[in-house]
C-alpha cells in the first residue's frame, strides 16, 4: 500500500497522541488538527486520504466539520472515521448522511483502529 | 512579582480529594517538575515545608465542614518567579498574627502560617463562593530551563503506551460486555471472545479450559488456521501449575519446556492466565505464538482482563443455568399439580344406597395421593384410593395412567381383585423402569347396597364406625404387595357387610403418620379413636372436619399428602 495522509482531528491532546501512537505502525503520514476550523484549513490546502475526527469538538463539532469539508475540493470524497463517545447514539443517521465511512467509539481498541484504517485505505 | 504568575500556563494543575495521602504525592510531582527545569536544590526543603503546610491546612481545616469537597492545587514557574495556589471549599480569614510563631513553644499547632510566610515573598488569601484560595509567590534566583526534551518525550511515549494498553483493555471490556448481552449461550459467547482476543493479540492460538458444573473440563478454542494443532484433552504441567497457584504465567521461553510438553510449540510467546471468580479457580486461558515478537506487557494485561471477565461471565452463566433449572422444575411441578388436580373427581356417583365423598390435600405442589369414584356398567360403584411412591411429574403421570387404566376396565367394577391384577400387569413395566410403586385399594359397592368387595395392593385397611361409636375399626382385607412390585401378583377379594348409617373411611398414611406440636406421632390407633368424634352428620362436613382437625394437631405443618374417601350406607333407598 502506498503511503497515505491521515488527518487526526481532536481537541484533546492526549487523544491525538494516542491515535498518532496507534497509527504510527501503519507507515502513513499523520497530521494533526486540534479543532474543526484547523482541520478545514488543512483539507482546503492539501490532499488528505483519510480524516479521523472527534464528534464532540469544541467550536465546530465533528459532524459540521465533515459537512463543511464536503464543499471543499479535497473533501468531497474524503473517507471519514467519526470518533464518538459512548452515548452519542443519536447522530448515526446524520453522520451517515454526511458520508461518514465508519464509527469508532471511545474507548476504542488501538489494534482495531489500525485494522479499520488499513481496511479503509485499501478500498 | 507580576500577575503573570497567576496565569499558570507553565505549570501543572491537580483536582484532589481531601486526603492527606495526596500531599506526599503532590510534593513528589512538584519536585519532579521543578527538578526537570533546574529549580535550586537548596530552596526545595523550605518550599516543600511551606507547600505541605498549605495543603495540610486546606485538607484539615478547609474541608472540615466539606468532607466531600475537592481541592485545586496548581503551580507555575516562569521567569517572573514561582507561584503556588491552593483552593479549598472552606472559608478562612487569617488573623493578624497568622504569620508569626505561637507564643507557647509547646503549642501543637499554629506554625503553618509562619512556615508559609517565612518561605514565600507574598501570601494572599481570597474568599469567594468557590471557597478559600491561598496564592503563594516566590522570586527564584534562576529562570526555569527547558526540560530535557528527549527524556520528556520518552516519558510521554511510555505514558502513551500505558494509555494505549488501558484503551485496549477498556475497549475489550465494553465489547465483551456487549457480546455477553447478545450471545445466545455461554459457548457462543466464548467463541466470540476468543476470536476477538486472538485478533487483538495477533496470535496463532487462544484457548480456554473451564471446569463445568459436573466437574468435567470444557475446551474453547480459536486458532488462526486448521494447521494449528488442537490442545490435548489433558492439562499440561504448566497449566496445572497456573491453576493450582492462581498466578499468571507469561513465559516467552517455551523452548525451555520438556519435549513432551504440548506448550513447547509456542516458541515466540506463551501466556497462561488463571480464570477464577472471588478466589475460586474456574479454569485457565492460554495464548500461544509460534513466530514473531514475544507478547508485550499490554497484551499480557489484556489477557488478564479477559481472564477476569471470563471468570465473571462463567459464574453468571452457571448461576443462570441453575436458576433456569429451578424455574423449569417449578414449571414442571405446576404442570404436574394441574394434572393431579384434574384427576380428582368433583362430583361423586349418585346411588339410592350409597353416598360417597372424598378430599385430597397435597403437602407440596404435587403429591402422590390420588382417589376416584366411578360407576361400572352393571351398577357397581368402584372407589379407588392410591398413593404413588414419588413426587412431581412422574408421580402425576402414573396417577393419570392408573386412573385411565381403571376407567378403561369398568367392566371389572364388580371384581376389584381382578381389576387390580390387570392394572398391576399393565403398569408393572413402567413402574419398574421408574423404580416406583403404587399402594392402592379398590372397593366395589354393590348396586343393592348390601355389601362391598375390597381388594388391597399394599394399602392400609378401610376403617368403619357408626355415629356414636368410641372408635373406628378396621375392615379386614386380603392385603398384598403394592402395584409394580411383582407383575404376576393375583390379588384377592374380601367381602364386608356394611351396616346402615355406617361410615367407611379409606385413608392414606398422611392421616396417621403425622406429628403433633410436641413431636409425638398421632398413629393408627389414635386416628381410629378420633374419627367418630369428627362425624357431623354429613360426609362433606365429616371429610372437611377431619382434614381441619388434623391440621390443628399438626399446627399447619403438613409434611405428607392427606387423602380421605368416605362412604356411607344410607338407611333406606331414596
Amino acid at each position: 500500500m502506498s503511503e497515505k495522509t491521515i488527518l487526526i482531528t481532536d481537541d484533546e491532546p492526549h487523544m491525538r497522541r494516542l491515535i498518532t501512537f496507534s497509527l504510527k505502525r501503519t507507515g502513513h503520514t499523520l497530521i494533526q488538527a486540534d479543532s474543526g476550523e484547523a482541520a478545514l484549513d488543512l483539507i482546503g490546502s492539501q490532499a488528505i486520504d483519510l480524516l479521523l475526527i472527534d464528534f464532540g469538538l469544541k467550536g465546530i463539532n465533528g459532524l459540521d466539520t465533515i459537512t463543511s469539508a464536503r464543499k471543499l475540493e479535497h473533501g468531497q470524497d474524503l473517507p471519514v472515521v467519526l470518533l464518538t463517545a459512548r452515548g452519542d447514539t443519536g447522530i448515526k443517521d446524520d453522520a451517515q448522511s454526511a458520508g461518514v465511512s465508519a464509527f469508532i467509539t471511545k474507548p476504542f481498541s488501538p489494534v482495531e483502529l489500525v485494522q479499520l484504517v488499513n481496511d479503509l485505505l485499501a478500498e | 512579582m507580576s500577575e503573570s504568575h497567576l496565569e499558570f500556563r507553565e505549570g501543572a494543575e491537580y483536582d484532589l480529594s481531601p486526603d492527606l495521602g495526596n500531599v506526599e504525592v503532590m510534593l513528589r510531582q512538584m519536585k519532579r517538575y521543578l527538578d526537570e527545569r533546574g529549580f535550586p536544590e537548596d530552596e526545595w526543603s523550605g518550599l516543600q515545608l511551606a507547600v505541605a503546610e498549605a495543603l495540610n491546612n486546606a485538607i484539615i481545616h478547609g474541608c472540615r465542614e466539606h468532607p466531600e469537597g475537592r481541592l485545586r492545587f496548581r503551580w507555575a514557574w516562569s521567569d517572573a518567579g514561582l507561584a503556588v495556589q491552593v483552593r479549598d471549599p472552606g472559608h478562612f480569614e487569617p488573623p493578624d498574627d497568622w504569620h508569626e510563631l505561637p507564643t507557647d513553644p509547646l503549642a501543637e499547632s499554629g506554625r503553618g502560617g509562619f512556615l508559609i510566610s517565612d518561605f514565600f515573598d507574598d501570601v494572599r488569601h481570597d474568599n469567594s463562593e468557590r471557597g478559600h484560595e491561598v496564592t503563594l509567590l516566590k522570586s527564584v534566583s534562576v529562570a526555569p530551563q527547558p526540560p530535557n526534551v528527549a527524556a520528556v518525550e520518552e516519558e510521554l511515549q511510555l505514558m502513551t503506551q500505558d494509555l494505549s494498553d488501558s484503551y485496549e483493555s477498556l475497549a475489550a471490556m465494553f465489547n465483551i460486555s456487549a457480546l455477553l448481552a447478545t450471545s445466545k449461550s455461554f459457548d457462543e459467547f466464548m467463541d466470540s471472545v476468543l476470536g476477538r482476543l486472538r485478533n487483538l493479540l495477533s496470535t496463532d492460538l487462544v484457548y480456554a479450559r473451564l471446569r463445568r458444573a459436573d466437574g468435567q473440563w470444557q475446551l474453547f478454542m480459536d486458532r488462526v488456521n486448521e494447521s494449528i494443532p488442537t490442545p490435548p484433552d489433558y492439562l499440561s504441567v504448566q497449566e496445572e501449575a497456573v491453576l493450582a497457584a492462581q498466578q499468571f504465567l507469561s513465559n516467552d521461553r517455551a523452548g525451555d519446556l520438556p519435549e513432551s510438553d504440548p506448550l513447547r510449540h509456542w516458541q515466540a510467546g506463551l501466556m497462561i492466565g488463571p480464570v477464577s471468580f472471588q478466589g475460586k479457580p474456574i479454569g485457565i486461558i492460554v495464548s500461544g505464538r509460534g513466530e514473531g515478537a514475544p507478547f508485550t506487557a499490554g497484551q499480557t494485561n489484556l489477557l488478564r482482563t479477559i481472564a477476569d471477565f471470563v471468570g465473571v461471565a462463567h459464574t453468571t452463566a452457571e448461576l443462570n443455568r441453575q436458576r433456569e433449572e429451578q424455574l423449569r422444575e417449578l414449571r414442571e411441578l405446576e404442570i404436574a399439580a394441574q394434572i393431579q388436580r384434574s384427576l380428582l373427581p368433583t362430583e361423586f356417583p349418585a346411588s339410592p344406597h350409597w353416598e360417597i365423598h372424598g378430599i385430597c390435600e397435597s403437602a407440596r405442589a404435587v403429591g402422590g395421593d390420588f382417589f376416584d369414584a366411578m360407576v361400572g356398567p352393571d351398577g357397581h360403584i368402584l372407589v379407588l384410593i392410591a398413593d404413588v411412591m414419588g413426587k412431581g411429574v412422574p408421580a402425576a403421570m402414573l396417577s393419570s395412567l392408573l386412573r385411565a387404566s381403571a376407567r378403561a376396565r369398568l367392566d371389572l367394577a364388580h371384581d376389584p381383585a381382578q381389576l387390580l391384577t390387570e392394572l398391576n400387569r399393565l403398569l408393572a413395566g413402567d413402574l419398574a423402569s421408574l423404580s416406583m410403586f403404587i399402594t392402592a385399594e379398590l372397593i366395589s359397592l354393590s348396586p343393592d347396597g348390601n355389601h362391598c368387595t375390597i381388594a388391597n395392593a399394599g394399602h392400609s385397611d378401610p376403617l368403619v364406625f357408626l355415629p356414636g361409636d368410641t372408635s373406628a375399626r378396621e375392615i379386614s382385607s386380603v392385603g398384598d404387595v403394592p402395584l409394580g412390585v411383582l407383575p404376576d401378583t393375583e390379588y384377592q377379594n374380601a367381602t364386608a357387610e356394611i351396616a346402615p348409617e355406617a361410615v367407611v373411611c379409606l385413608v392414606t398414611d398422611g392421616l396417621f403418620e403425622l406429628e403433633d406440636a410436641s413431636g409425638e406421632m398421632l398413629g393408627w390407633d389414635a386416628l381410629c379413636e378420633r374419627l367418630p368424634g369428627w362425624w357431623q352428620g354429613s360426609l362433606p362436613e365429616f371429610t372437611s372436619t377431619c382434614i381441619t382437625s388434623l391440621k390443628l394437631i399438626q399446627r399447619d405443618h403438613q409434611s405428607d399428602d392427606r387423602t380421605l374417601v368416605a362412604f356411607t350406607r344410607k338407611t333406606s333407598a331414596a
